[in-house]
Order: structure tokens, then C-alpha cells, then sequence
């Protein structure tokens, strides 16, 4: 959508799709995004909006068979991610100057390794730290960083011997080893409990405070990129139907999409009655309506929508949506 | 109530182990050597072209076809009392294959139900049936056979009992950590919040579910179980003649397998190869049925 | 005048010494006490390992209590017989959180909706057709999704499905174990009136599980906030969210990411992380992480302690007042 100048990354007109045997999923279909240096942009849809399709064709680390980018460009630091040959890609770029944090941190981290040597492991792949003593004491230092007490001492720990909020900060510890340019994290606080998530929240805040990395986090939950993001891409059915500046999006979104997703969850301390139910459910991805890709659930709903993609309109500098008849809601 | 009223039209079931089948490349030499023993035990002697049991010693030791002095009247060659080893493989199949199939239809019967029981109630049940099975697997099966054989007599019922006694531990194990599984499904605790009775969640919730592990373990045993009444009858505890099994085969050859390698090899390569087809399509129904290897 | 009640309800579990841990004795739920009245929905919230679910299944009767007891209209599951039992499952039905898991694949929705008629009872065929018809009706759901299997069915649909199952039987109690934190969140509030519409209608009794405060506070009447298997604070859900009084409460409170940018959670709203449920602190579960610890916490249990007609929680601090 709106490019900045000097944005850190770049993603242009991605279309990643999954040749499955059903037919092809297009599910990313036309993506644009931006993310500037020391910004958190929240990427925010359902299950199968794209996401997290999104992020894996960044890291390029679609499903070997299956997935491709078929269109579009990934500009990492004026850099074209999707023309790197894959031993480039692996060497210099993935891990180290762009790197994940997954839902699972059980499944991030091997259980027969100590934290120590996982944690250890990018440096000495991308040849951060020479020896043995050198990679110890960048261990240490990154696990410092991520705020686990005494780090010298849980070095030789094995992971099942953290807990679960401790273990997501030791994968976040992995993430940032090679002091990466972009994170992205995929649900990183989805599957703890809320006490521990406020903690998480807290930690990717201060790691870009003082690093200015550029983070992409993908979420379901509205209250979790409300506290964390500085600017908010929905995304429905493989497409960013609606983006810009966090307190716009919260409080003036235009996009019927947006405007649905924000009334149909309860919100804290706002007693309602009835929540608003977006009817029906996201088209499939194999053969999504030729117009608008919400038209079919949308109160707007006109021939037009149904006819033709709507093209992307600026509201305000920075508020981009993709919609027919953009306004401020309350029709719901 | 509108909301999401649309429904897919088809009502097709769900991918059923028929269609899981066609949607992979079959093993089709497997299935075909298969198919061939299945023929040769289901006929035997009525299309061997000898009587496997005729004696001629004008014809001893004929050497297979494509030796020097082999002969289209003994394809693979005839062994010391000059009968014809073709005519005796293909009648020896029916005791492999019919052996194979009792045993592993009455162990896996028997073990999978008593894997049901055990990994389902659990607790003491679980605790006996499991050392029951812990003390059964650390019996040697020769020597199981050997008591077997020296109490009933060796022939064919000795091998089936000895097999069924040895391998329903197998299925009991596997069934049971299936189920062990299985009944923590969520669909399982809610029929027995419907109130479902023991009966109904075993034979409609449970049952349906381990029929693929059934049914792969039983492919993968058929090998094993034919390798198995080999050695028994090899041993002498087993088949004896007149009747006419691969391993009596090769405990007949033992005796001149220097001028007769034919005897010992023939058999041994029936034995090789119904074995191999057997696993082969039992690790191709293994991956057919592992979600995980399942493809979109 | 309750319609389910539970007392000092206890469960322990043994947890067997392993390869790399020692034997012990995990106290999933220590003597937890409440009582849902005849239409009302009281929810149990808490994070992972407080013991909700495990009360859930106690309930369900797919656990067995340790000690104490669960009264279904005054009488007692535990001394009730094999048709009292009968009875009882007629009356409380269940609604899982993961649709995908809680129909069996193999089934179709006809049978799967049938299963709870056809265990208490042997219907004419149109009778029973006509009632799991109806059913589905109830649920929005067409005739037609009668003849399908699961897997052709979205989330939603699925937890329709289980919705209509649950509903077969006409129960008067429905265990609402987390019914949709597994859902999309486009489909969430579909469920959630759907379920809001069928309570009125049926007169139903809630008990609902979740960990998701911003759903409790919608859709409860009452809650009872637990943490490492004790109830610290229970009352009307209006009170104890507009004034919460235990601080394990306002901490979970305060944690709550909220859509809205200008409400960030405070970075210090709790520290700390659950303590381990085979080795919990001494005194009060929740002082190693509670901002007003005093030293009493440490050694003592503490007592609940009324706060009004129906509002209580068992926190120290409320002794000094």
C-alpha cells in the first residue's frame, strides 16, 4: 500500500499459492506492505486470511512442494528476498538479519539440547562468535536481553526445565541472536496465559526500543495488536482489505471487515447485550468471488462489490482500505 | 437463524480406506506375486504339473531350466527323490498362506480385543493383561513350540497355535496404546456424557478407529508369520510329510546342498519374495493410512 | 434453591515418578465450593492449570471426585444409582471447546445427534428424525446437514452441530467447557448469540469454562476466579469486574490486552508465572506473585470472607479492613 521511502521492508504484490490436489489455493493474493525501522506493524486476520502465508513467503519457507510465490517482491533493506538463490537466502538473510518467533515454543526448541547450545547455535552458524567461550558469552548476554534471571546459570538448563513464558522468551532469545533488521512474530502470545502474555507484550516492546528492528506480528486477537502495534494490516481472505496508523484503525476504521471484527468480540468493561455476528464464512481460497472477497457477508453490499475488486482508496495519509463503500460504521 | 445456512451439496462419505487406496500408486508387483501364491494355495496340487509327492529317482538332482542339462519338464529342477520342486512350491503356498491367515485372524483377534480391554479399563486390568503379555514376549517361541509340539504332536494345528500364542502379544501391545489414545478423544468422553454404555463406545467409537492399525500390522505379519512356520517345520515341529510345506523344503535339502543348490535355493527364494511383496504392501498401507505422510 | 451444587469438591491426582521426575501428588482442585442457580450462568475462569476443566469433567461425571461432593437438584451424583445416573445424564449435557475433536469423523451428523437419544431410549424412526431435524433447526442449521459428515462442515457449523447434540436430550444444565476459544473470530459471536438465544428458550443452566475475561464478563451472570485449584473470588459478574477485591483478580484484569490503543497493560500489572501445581507455595497460592504480600500470606491459608450479599474472596488484606 502507501511505500515510505525509506522503509525497511517492502513487500510488493505477493501472491504466494498452494498447488494442493483440490486445486490451487491462491492465499496470498496481492499483497502490499511496508514496514519501517523500529515499527510494529500488526498483521491481524483469521485462520486461512493469509498471515501467516504472508510471513512464511517472506522468510521464504513455504511448504517445499506445495507452496510458491508466484508474483511480487519481498525488499529486505533494498534487497529482493524472492531472486536470492536459497544458499543466500539460508547464509546471509534468514536467521540473521530476518528472523521468527512461532505460536509453539515446545516445538521451537529441541529437547534433548540445552538452552545453551540453541540458543548458541546462530551465532556460530553465522559465524557471530568464534569459540567456545565467545559464543557462551553472547548466549548469555542475548538470554540477559530477554529477561531471563540468571542467565549464566540456565545456559546448560534443558528446555522442559522452563517454564512455558520462559521458554517463549528463550525462542525470542533465538530470534534476536544475530541482532536481526525484522521480526516476525507469528501469534508469539496465543498460547500463553494472560498474565504471561502482558509479560511478553512488555518484552517486544523494550527489545525495539532499543534495537529499532522492525517487527511484523501476526495475531488474531485485536486486544494483543492494540497494545503493541504502531500501525494494523487486516487481512481477509488473502488480500489487506484495510491498514493504517493503530488509533485510526481502533477508532475510525472504514472497512465494513474491520468494523465487523472490532463489534463482534466482547470487549472489557463494555457490557452489551448481543454481540454483532459477521454472518456466513470467508469464501474459499481456491475459487474466491471475482469482486469484493468480503461482498458476500457485508452489510454494504451493493452490484458493484459483487462485479469488481474495489481498488485501494487513502482515507488520511497512511489509512488504506480497499472498499467500495469505505465509512465509519454503525450500520451493524 | 439465517447465519451460515449454506452447506456443501455433496454427501459424499468421509475418504474412506477404498478411496485412500486409488489415491496412491499401488504396489502392483507386491499385489500381483501375492495374488499368484493366493492361486497356487488355492488350487495346489490340481494345476502342479507333477504330483508333488511322486517319487522318480530316474529323475534325481535335474538341475533348474536355464542350467546346463535343465529341462522344460522340471522348470526348477527336481531335488534327490527326483520330485519336482515347481509342483512342490506351489503346493507347499497353502500351507504358508493358510497358516499365515489363521493365525494372524485369530491373533489378531485376540489380541486386539484384549489390547482393547486392557488399554480402556485400564488400572489392574491393564497391569495383569500387560505382564501377561511381558511374560509371554520373553518366552522364546522355539522353545514354546517345542513343549507345544512334544504335547499335541507336530503338524499344522501345532504350527497355527504356536503362531497365534506368539504374535497375539503384538496386537495386544499396539491396540492398546491405539486405545489408550483413542479414549481420550473428546468424541469418546461425550457419548459417555450421552450416556453411551461400554458396548456402544467400543464397537462405534473405538473399534472403527483401529481397524486401519488392524489391518496394516496383519499385512506386515504375514511375512513374518510365513518365515515363522518355515522355521518350525525346518525344526521338524512343524508340517510333515507327506504333506508339503517351504520349510520342510529346505530341511529336506539340507542334506545335499552341495550337489543340489537348486533344492535349498528354490524354496528359500518362494519364501524371500512372498515375504517381501507381503511387507512391501504392508509399508505402503502403513503410509496410506499415516496422516502424517497423507498428502492434502 | 441451587440447580448444581459443589462442595469442598477435591480432586488429586498421582502423578507417577518418571525417567526425569520424582512421584508426587498433584492438587488440581482443593476444596472448591459453589452453586449455580436454575437458569443462571456461573463461569469458572482462571489460567492454565487453576482446575476449571478438571471441575468441569467432575461434573460431567468423566472424573470422580477425590473428597467432596456435587448436588444436582439436592441430590447427591455419588450416592446416586445406575438410573439416577441415567437420569442425571439426561439432564447435563456438554459442549466441548474443539469441534474438530468432539465429532466423531466416522459418524454422520444424524448419528452423531442421535447418540445421546438412542442411549436413553428406542424412538420410532420419525420420531427420532423428526427431533434431530428439529434440532438442527434450533442451531441454523438446514434438514440437509443431517446426511453429512463433520469434516464438510466449517468450525462454526461443527460447533452447531455439538451445540445440537448437546440439546437432544432437552437437558435443563449445559457444561460449556471453552465453546468458542477455538473458533474464528469472524464465527465467535455467531456462537455466542446462538448460544444466549437457545438459554432463553430452553430456560438452560450454564456452567462455562474459559480463560477469556472479556467473554465472561458478556455472557456470565456470576463468576468464581480460581487459581492452582482454589476459588479466590466469587460473586455477580457485574460486581466482581467493576470492583474486583482480590489482587490475584485485579491482576488478571489488568493483563487483559483490550482493542484498544490507548489502554496499553500496565508493563507491572503482575510478575512472576504460575507456580508449578505438584509443589504450590505455602500459605496463600498466590503470594509469591501478589503486590501486597504481607507475612501472614506465607503461612496461612486464607479464609473467604464476605464482601457483600453474594460477593466473597479469600484474600488476607480484606481481614485488615
Amino acid at each position: 500500500m502507501a511505500s515510505n521511502g525509506q522503509a525497511l521492508l517492502r513487500v510488493e504484490n505477493l501472491r504466494t499459492h498452494l498447488f494442493l490436489k483440490r486445486g490451487v489455493l491462491k492465499a496470498v493474493d496481492g499483497v502490499s506492505l511496508h514496514v519501517d525501522e523500529g515499527e510494529t506493524l500488526g498483521l491481524v486476520g483469521e485462520s486461512g486470511s493469509g498471515k501467516s502465508m504472508t510471513s512464511l513467503s517472506i522468510m521464504r519457507l513455504l511448504p517445499k512442494h506445495s507452496g510458491r510465490i508466484v508474483d511480487g517482491h519481498v525488499w529486505l533493506d533494498g534487497t529482493d528476498l524472492t531472486t536470492l538463490p536459497e544458499d543466500e537466502m539460508a547464509r546471509d538473510w534468514r536467521g540473521s538479519r530476518v528472523s521468527m518467533v512461532s505460536q509453539d515454543p515446545m516445538t521451537s526448541l529441541n529437547p534433548v539440547f540445552t538452552v545453551g547450545d540453541q540458543v548458541g547455535a546462530p551465532f556460530r552458524y553465522h559465524k557471530l562468535a568464534q569459540g567456545a567461550q565467545a559464543v557462551r558469552d553472547a548466549v548469555v548476554k542475548v538470554l540477559g536481553r530477554v529477561r531471563i534471571p540468571s542467565p549464566e546459570r540456565r545456559l546448560d538448563n534443558y528446555p522442559h526445565q522452563f517454564s512455558g513464558g520462559m521458554r517463549q522468551r528463550v525462542v525470542a532469545a533465538m530470534a534476536i541472536a544475530c541482532a536481526p533488521r525484522l521480526l516476525i512474530a507469528d501469534e508469539p502470545t496465543s498460547n500463553l496465559d494472560v498474565t504471561i502474555q502482558v509479560q511478553m507484550i512488555e518484552l517486544f516492546r523494550e527489545l525495539q526500543r532499543d534495537s529499532g528492528l522492525g517487527i511484523i506480528l501476526i495475531t488474531h486477537d485485536l486486544g494483543v495488536a492494540a497494545s503493541i502495534c504502531d500501525r494494523v494490516a487486516v487481512m481477509y481472505a488473502g488480500r489487506i482489505v484495510e491498514v493504517g496508523d493503530v488509533r485510526t484503525m481502533y477508532r475510525a476504521a472504514a472497512h465494513p471487515y474491520t468494523q465487523a471484527l472490532l463489534n463482534s468480540i466482547p470487549h472489557l468493561g463494555q457490557r452489551r447485550r448481543r454481540l454483532y455476528a459477521i454472518g456466513g464464512q470467508p469464501p474459499s481460497l481456491i475459487d474466491p468471488p471475482v469482486g469484493c472477497r468480503f461482498a458476500p457477508r457485508c452489510p454494504r453490499r451493493t452490484a458493484k462489490c459483487d462485479a469488481e475488486y474495489p481498488p485501494e482508496v487513502e482515507l488520511a495519509p497512511g489509512h488504506v482500505t480497499a472498499c467500495w463503500h469505505p465509512g465509519p460504521g454503525g450500520s451493524a | 437463524m439465517t447465519a451460515d445456512a449454506t452447506l456443501p451439496a455433496a454427501t459424499l462419505p468421509p475418504r474412506g480406506w477404498i478411496s485412500r487406496l486409488r489415491g496412491r500408486g499401488l504396489p502392483w508387483i507386491s499385489m500381483i506375486i501375492l495374488g499368484l501364491v493366493a492361486i497356487a494355495a488355492i488350487f495346489g496340487e490340481s494345476i502342479a504339473p507333477h504330483d508333488p509327492n511322486g517319487l522318480n529317482l530316474g529323475v534325481a538332482f535335474r538341475p533348474p531350466l536355464w542350467a546346463a542339462k535343465g529341462e522344460w519338464t522340471y522348470p526348477l529342477g527336481t531335488d534327490n527323490l527326483g520330485r519336482d520342486i515347481f509342483s512342490r512350491i506351489i503346493t507347499g503356498a497353502r500351507v504358508s498362506l493358510v497358516s499365515a491367515l489363521y493365525a494372524i485372524a485369530f491373533a489378531g483377534s485376540i489380541g486386539g480385543l484384549v489390547g482393547m480391554i486392557s488399554g480402556y479399563f485400564g488400572g489392574i486390568v491393564d497391569a495383569i493383561i500387560m505382564r501377561l503379555v511381558d511374560i509371554q514376549m520373553s518366552i522364546p517361541a522355539l522353545a514354546l513350540a517345542l513343549v507345544i509340539a512334544a504335547v499335541f504332536g507336530a503338524d499344522f494345528d501345532t504350527v497355527v497355535i504356536v503362531i497365534i500364542v506368539t504374535y497375539w502379544t503384538w496386537y495386544a501391545r499396539i491396540v492398546r496404546g491405539e486405545i489408550l489414545s483413542l479414549k481420550e478423544r473428546d468424541y469418546v468422553a461425550l457419548a459417555k456424557v450421552a450416556g453411551c454404555g461400554t458396548f456402544t463406545i467400543f464397537f462405534r467409537h473405538l473399534l472403527p478407529n483401529i481397524m486401519n492399525t488392524l489391518l496394516v500390522l496383519s499385512t506386515l505379519q504375514v511375512g513374518q508369520v510365513i518365515i515363522f512356520e518355515a522355521s518350525l517345520s525346518f525344526l521338524g515341529l512343524g508340517i510333515q510329510a507327506p504333506d508339503v510345506s517351504w520349510g520342510l523344503m529346505l530341511a529336506d535339502a539340507r542334506g545335499y546342498l552341495t550337489n543340489a543348490w537348486w533344492a535349498i535355493t528354490m524354496p528359500g527364494i518362494a519364501i524371500m519374495v512372498t515375504c517381501l511383496s507381503a511387507n512391501m504392501i504392508g509399508d505402503w498401507l502403513r503410509d496410506t493410512f499415516d496422516p502424517k505422510r497423507r498428502q492434502l | 434453591m441451587s440447580l448444581l451444587e459443589i462442595r469442598d469438591l477435591k480432586k488429586h491426582f498421582r502423578v507417577g515418578g518418571g525417567l526425569l521426575s520424582t512421584a508426587g501428588t498433584v492438587k488440581a482442585v482443593n476444596g472448591v465450593s459453589f452453586a449455580v442457580g436454575e437458569g443462571e450462568t456461573f463461569a469458572l475462569v482462571g489460567e492454565s492449570g487453576c482446575g476449571k476443566t478438571t471441575i468441569a469433567k467432575m461434573v460431567l461425571m468423566l472424573e470422580r471426585p477425590t473428597s467432596g461432593a456435587i448436588l444436582f437438584d439436592g441430590e447427591d451424583l455419588a450416592s446416586m444409582g445406575s438410573a439416577g445416573v441415567k437420569a442425571y445424564r439426561r439432564q447435563v449435557q456438554t459442549v466441548f471447546q474443539d469441534p474438530y475433536a468432539s465429532l466423531n469423523p466416522r459418524l454422520r451428523v444424524r448419528t452423531i445427534i442421535a447418540e445421546p437419544i438412542l442411549a436413553h431410549g428406542r424412538p420410532e424412526r420419525a420420531t427420532l428424525r423428526k427431533r434431530v431435524e428439529e434440532v438442527l433447526d434450533v442451531v441454523g442449521l438446514p434438514k440437509t446437514a443431517a446426511d453429512l459428515f463433520p469434516h464438510e462442515f466449517s468450525g462454526g457449523q461443527r460447533q452447531r452441530v455439538a451445540i445440537a447434540r448437546a440439546l437432544a436430550l432437552n437437558p435443563r444444565c449445559i457444561v460449556l467447557d471453552e465453546p468458542i476459544s477455538a473458533l474464528d473470530v469472524s464465527i465467535r459471536a455467531q456462537i455466542l448469540n446462538l448460544l444466549a438465544d437457545i438459554q432463553e428458550r430452553f430456560r438452560l443452566t450454564y456452567l462455562i469454562i474459559a480463560h477469556d475475561l472479556a467473554l465472561v464478563e458478556h455472557f456470565s451472570t456470576r463468576v468464581g476466579v480460581m487459581y492452582l485449584g482454589n476459588m479466590v473470588e466469587a460473586g455477580p459478574t457485574s460486581e466482581v469486574f467493576a470492583h474486583p477485591r482480590h489482587p490475584y483478580t485485579q491482576a488478571l484484569l489488568a493483563s487483559v490486552p483490550r482493542p484498544d490503543p490507548d489502554h496499553r497493560p500496565p508493563a507491572d500489572a503482575i510478575r512472576g508465572e504460575i507456580a508449578s501445581a505438584m509443589a504450590p507455595p505455602s500459605g496463600c497460592k498466590f503470594h509469591p506473585r501478589c503486590p501486597h504480600a504481607m507475612p501472614v500470606c506465607n503461612t496461612e491459608f486464607p479464609g473467604w470472607r464476605n464482601l457483600g450479599a453474594t460477593h466473597a474472596a479469600a484474600c488476607h488484606l480484606l481481614e485488615l479492613t
